[in-house]
């Protein structure tokens, strides 16, 4: 049966769902999604500018798929849904606007994918660093690689220029997402490393299972990802990584990255070094936290979908922190970093968390990057 | 007849909400036109619409949702409220359009007393959010029903629910403290907050069970107790129904306490219990369960186990239990549940131990009897007890409705005649703990006969114009 099929009278997800959580609305929840769609294939009702809207009002942050006992993948049915709706022409413009801009990131890609593809990686380990023209994101890379040298680590930079297609394939834009993730395997591959580091988890749900799951797209072979920040914990623990005594840190609180519960993840680490670089007193926790954290609003091209509901998103974030006595929200996703720190306001500051362990790192730690 | 909904109604109503918070986009009010009752399912599956309202408001106070009502009550606009729709019933559909008013903007937990043991929440807060919040404290409201995730506070209280630990902490109804209700004309009253009293009537239960025919519960203060320090689960085999019954009862009548015993039949045994469970078992699948203090739950099931083994139940151990209780709401999520395109439907009953298994008999002879022929079955399990009877959660199963939706419903309906028809025949009631609603609404005179009129004359002097959830738990249509 399909999952639509499944989902469309079911409602057991609905404490789960960000989008219904923050807007109130029946029509913003998992089922209702899935009753939209079925609706549309047995001709109750077409999709319009108002039934496509609320098409692309759902996150696809995953966590209706995360609380399913039976494991339905209804974000896989909804984004779906959303490329025969994109392939149609009837997607909301801003979403061809955006397929636009990435078939340019593509184009103008073909020089890096060509001086990549002849590269290969000096060390076994890749750091995957993605859309670096982004400036807080360059910000972000440079302090993980420079951690990651601190523990030893040597690290190949791969994937400069490149949106990992994620964002691209939650809007439906199935093709163009197709083309930018064989441009990262290519890359991949051509480096010739075994493991490659992400900054995100939704880098690492990028390669481990949107690019198989949503795209049909193979993975290369023996090449395991690993997030930088659960590398980052190992060496803390270990003891070849160390911070300064947290000085001047305030009560702060962990925002768990947008992606996050639709993996299965070490919760702790981000949070140990955290601890480690901002103290363990000062740390609070956030309601929406761990395998239940709610995203900020920057997932999904919801941001352009539907500013309001991701501005909605950032401010109960926001809010919570307020809510747990928290002056500062830590991540380490740019993404989430950037889009929280633009609807900050009262009193609540937002620090990307590679940024803040690196500003931290003891001198006796630091090291050049190999790279 | 669909309520006519002037622009005046909407501008009146945006006034008090503002205007992003009414809305009728035909998406909206397809959405909000079926609930988890099967019926408006079924004729959506077949591609037909059903009944949609004209409006849905969300109101973000208690103050609004009475000024909302008397906008209503002063234009004769029929008014539903909708918590989660994950009612089965029929309850929250709007049979005649008019206003929906979705209380989940009333999503805000104003109190957690830890010294007297309460919560007091708004009563649009989903019962999974409040009760994590509850769990990140040590504490639970021990509420469980399979629509935990799915429904509202005010969604317990409004159908009068059972949760899956009923047995030992009551149901919504017994775990309230007070309430309060918006009504018709624009009135918010609120009852006292105590653990009781005989200070008069306890008028709070009027509004409990009523299903929003009275008003619109707007906030709820609910008993709570911390997390347990022991969970004893635990599987027992019983050869028959009659059997496991009567275990259960010297269980209840010895005051042991349980949390939960539920008894699947053995039908129930061997279709939902292997597919949910993965147990291949041939009997009557019993869970057993004890909380509270580690030393009083095990010695409550220590007895417990004697009188099993005293009417020859096989012990299964803990595994089986433990599962059941790990896996206990996997039984209501697709594909396991009940879903189209079978025809199904949920015709729970409550009596005393003199009757209970007769009640169950009678009916299981009645429906396969009656409708066997077209392959209809008969499934059910005990799982509410009392010291004084138990629950019947029985069903009703065929695993291809009629093609023709007039024919499904015919059918449907007919099923359900013979069902309660059956449990009032033998001293059951036409429903323990999903309410009553569209569904049973056509037999709330037969329930109770020549007390009827009474709770008539109640309804018309708190909604004298029939504006809340008309149609629904046995009231009368709105005046034309």
């Amino acid at each position: 049966m399909p999952t639509t099929e499944n989902c469309r009278f079911c409602w057991m997800c609905r404490h789960a769902c960000p989008v219904g959580h923050v807007t109130h609305r029946e029509t913003y929840t998992p089922h209702a999604w899935a009753l939209e769609i079925e609706s549309v294939r047995r001709g109750q009702i077409a999709w319009d500018a108002s039934t496509v809207s609320v098409l692309y009002a759902c996150a696809d942050c995953g966590l209706c798929r995360a609380h399913c006992a039976t494991d339905q993948p209804l974000p896989d049915a909804i984004v779906a849904a959303r490329a025969e709706v994109a392939a149609a022409g009837a997607a909301p413009a801003v979403v061809y606007d955006i397929e636009r801009r990435l078939r340019r990131h593509l184009d103008a890609g073909a020089a890096v994918r060509s001086s990549n593809a002849s590269r290969r990686a000096s060390s076994s380990v890749g750091l995957f660093v993605g859309d670096v023209s982004d400036t807080a994101r360059a910000r972000v890379v440079e302090s993980a690689v420079a951690l990651l040298a601190a523990a030893g680590i040597s690290v190949t930079e791969i994937g400069a220029g490149r949106p990992t297609g994620r964002t691209a394939v939650s809007l439906g834009l199935r093709d163009v997402a197709a083309d930018l993730a064989r441009a990262v395997i290519e890359d991949v591959q051509s480096a010739g490393v075994d493991e490659l580091i992400v900054l995100t988890p939704g880098d690492r749900w990028a390669f481990e299972s949107v690019y198989a799951d949503r795209l049909g797209l193979e993975w290369p072979a023996g090449v395991r990802v690993t997030e930088a920040i659960v590398v980052l914990a190992r060496a803390l623990a270990a003891g070849s990584l160390s911070f300064r005594a947290p000085d001047g840190a305030r009560p702060y609180a962990y925002h768990d990255p947008c992606d996050t519960p639709r993996l299965d993840r070490d919760h702790a680490a981000p949070r140990a070094l955290a601890a480690a670089a901002l103290g363990a007193d000062a740390a609070r926790s956030f309601f929406w936290r761990e395998h239940r954290a709610h995203p900020c609003g920057a997932i999904g091209g919801l941001d352009v979908t539907h500013p309001d509901i991701a501005a909605t998103l950032a401010a109960a974030r926001l809010d919570d922190a307020r809510i747990a006595g928290a002056q500062w929200i830590v991540t380490e996703d740019p993404t989430c970093s950037q889009h929280l720190a633009a609807h900050a306001s009262d009193g609540v500051e937002v620090h990307n968390l590679f940024e803040l362990l690196h500003e931290r790192l003891e001198p006796s730690s630091r090291r050049t990057s190999a790279c | 007849m669909p309520a006519d909904l002037s622009a005046g109604v909407r501008d009146a109503l945006a006034a008090i909400v503002g205007a992003d918070h009414v809305r009728s986009e035909p998406i909206d009010q397809l959405i909000y036109s079926v609930d988890s009752y099967w019926l408006p399912q079924m004729w959506l599956d077949r591609g037909r619409r059903t009944q949609t309202p004209g409006l849905i408001v969300y109101p973000g106070s208690a103050e609004e949702v009475a000024r909302v009502l008397a906008v209503a009550d002063e234009a004769r606009v029929p008014v539903v409220p909708w918590g989660g729709g994950s009612g089965t019933q029929g309850g929250a559909l709007p049979i005649h359009g008019g206003l929906i008013v979705d209380t989940k903007r009333l999503d805000r937990i104003l109190e957690i007393n830890e010294r007297s043991m309460y919560v007091r929440a708004q009563a649009g807060i989903n019962g999974g959010q409040l009760e994590w919040a509850l769990n990140d404290r040590g504490l639970t409201l021990p509420h469980y029903p399979a629509s935990a995730t799915c429904a509202t506070l005010g969604g317990y209280l409004a159908p009068r629910g059972s949760g899956t630990i009923s047995t030992k902490y009551g149901k919504a109804e017994d775990l309230v403290m007070n309430i309060e209700v918006a009504l018709p004309g624009g009135r918010l009253v609120r009852t006292p907050l105590v653990p009781n009293h005989a200070s008069g009537p306890d008028f709070m239960r009027l509004f409990l069970g009523t299903e929003g025919t009275f008003g619109v519960i707007t906030e709820a203060t609910m008993r709570i107790t911390r997390l347990p320090e022991t969970r004893l689960l635990r599987a027992m085999l019983f050869k028959d129904v009659a059997t496991g019954l009567e275990a259960g009862r010297q269980m209840m009548v010895q005051r042991l306490d349980p949390l939960v015993i539920r008894m699947y039949d053995p039908r129930s045994t061997g279709l939902l219990v292997k597919r949910v469970l993965g147990y291949e078992l041939q009997g009557a699948y019993m869970i057993i369960g004890f909380d509270g203090w580690a030393d009083i739950a095990s010695a409550q099931e220590q007895r417990a186990l004697a009188i099993c083994a005293s009417l020859g139940a096989r012990d299964l151990g803990r595994e089986p239990g433990e599962r059941w209780w790990d896996h206990r709401y996997d039984f209501y999520y697709p594909p396991h549940t009940l879903h189209l395109p079978a025809l199904y439907g949920t015709v729970e009953t409550v009596s005393t131990f003199d009757h209970i298994e007769e009640i169950y008999h009678a009916k299981k002879a009645a429906i396969e009897g009656t409708y066997g022929h077209l392959g209809v079955e008969y499934i059910g399990h005990f799982s509410h007890w009392f010291p004084w009877g138990a629950s019947l959660y029985d069903r009703f199963l065929l695993k291809e409705a009629p093609p023709a939706p007039e024919d499904a419903e015919t059918l449907h309906n007919q099923i359900w005649d013979t069902a309660v028809t059956t449990s009032l025949a033998h001293g059951g009631m036409i429903n323990e703990h999903h309410g009553v609603g569209l569904k049973l609404s056509r037999f709330m005179r037969a329930q109770y006969g020549d007390a009827w009129p009474l709770l008539e004359s109640i309804k018309d002097a708190i909604d004298p114009h029939h504006i809340m959830n008309p149609g629904k738990v046995g009231f009368e249509e709105m005046p034309s």
